[in-house]
């Protein structure tokens, strides 16, 4: 996986659990491969609060294993 | 800036204290391939975990930095430092080849395109968000966010005057820490503000 690749986790872990993210949940690699981990952020919605723009997605360290890659 | 701000921001610069992250034994990754290399160890050698070794030499305003002991026999310590150099990375890919990308940004690019941004400012961007994420880091207005193997996250705000129509835009940005006050963006524009600010 590289930089800006898409996505898709395809196994679950405790952690990822604990962190909000379950199989099938797609994102994209916005960190370099570190050690057989991606720095991912999954999909989430684009939010509007207190005027300040926001997002639900959720930033997690990947094993790359547990990682597709999406086509584009 | 107005003068307001610019003597709310001097304040703020001049009366933070700033504590830097020490694990003892190793010295600060302040590279990609330094970070890549104390992971490595972290894994390898089970008395140091890679959230310690990676956090090694990072800064942080005093009040918005990670505690230790991050686990059991933990021996990180925090020493209090004068001050902080910033130097921010803005790569200018996280624009062309993110934000305004067709298929990979998740409606980001209709977003920053309604607010008059488009694929040229790319560079325009990168250089305005490095110039905001310095003043905010400088003067500790950042929230701190996700800690992994990666490292620590902080989230900055960033404001942008539209383009299109009037007024400003506000919003969270993503930002890796690396040691001796340097930061990296690693996303232009995502996550929310963390409680811990």
């Amino acid at each position: 996986m590289k930089q800006l690749d898409r996505v898709r986790l395809i196994r679950e872990r405790a952690a990822y659990t604990q962190a909000g993210v379950k199989a099938g949940d797609t994102g994209i690699v916005m960190g370099e491969n570190r050690c057989g981990y991606c720095l991912v952020y999954f999909d989430g919605e684009i939010v509007l609060r207190d005027g300040i723009y926001q997002t639900s997605e959720i930033d997690l360290a990947v094993r790359e294993e547990d990682l597709a890659l999406l086509e584009e | 800036m107005n003068w307001e701000s610019t003597k709310q921001y001097a304040y703020k610069i001049f009366s933070r204290l700033w504590v830097q992250w020490v694990h003892e034994g190793t010295y600060p990754a302040e590279t990609s391939g330094k970070k890549m290399l104390n992971t490595i160890l972290g894994t390898l050698i089970s008395s140091h975990c890679p959230q310690c070794m990676n956090l090694n030499g990072c800064c942080f305003v005093k009040e918005k930095a990670p505690s230790p002991p991050l686990h059991d026999h933990c021996h990180c310590y925090m020493s209090d430092i004068s001050g902080i150099n910033p130097v921010v990375e803005c790569p200018t890919e996280k624009f062309s080849g993110y934000i305004f990308s067709e298929n990979k940004s998740g409606g980001k690019k209709d977003l920053f395109e309604s607010w008059g941004y488009n694929i040229i400012d790319s560079t325009v961007l990168a250089q305005e968000f490095t110039n905001q994420a310095k003043l905010a880091y400088l003067s500790g207005e950042y929230y701190l966010g996700n800690l992994d193997q990666f490292g620590q996250r902080i989230s900055i705000l960033i404001t942008l005057p539209r383009k299109v129509g009037t007024g400003t835009v506000s919003f969270v940005s993503g930002w890796m820490v690396y040691p001796n006050g340097k930061i990296i963006l690693t996303m232009p524009y995502g996550g929310k503000i963390h409680e811990t600010a």
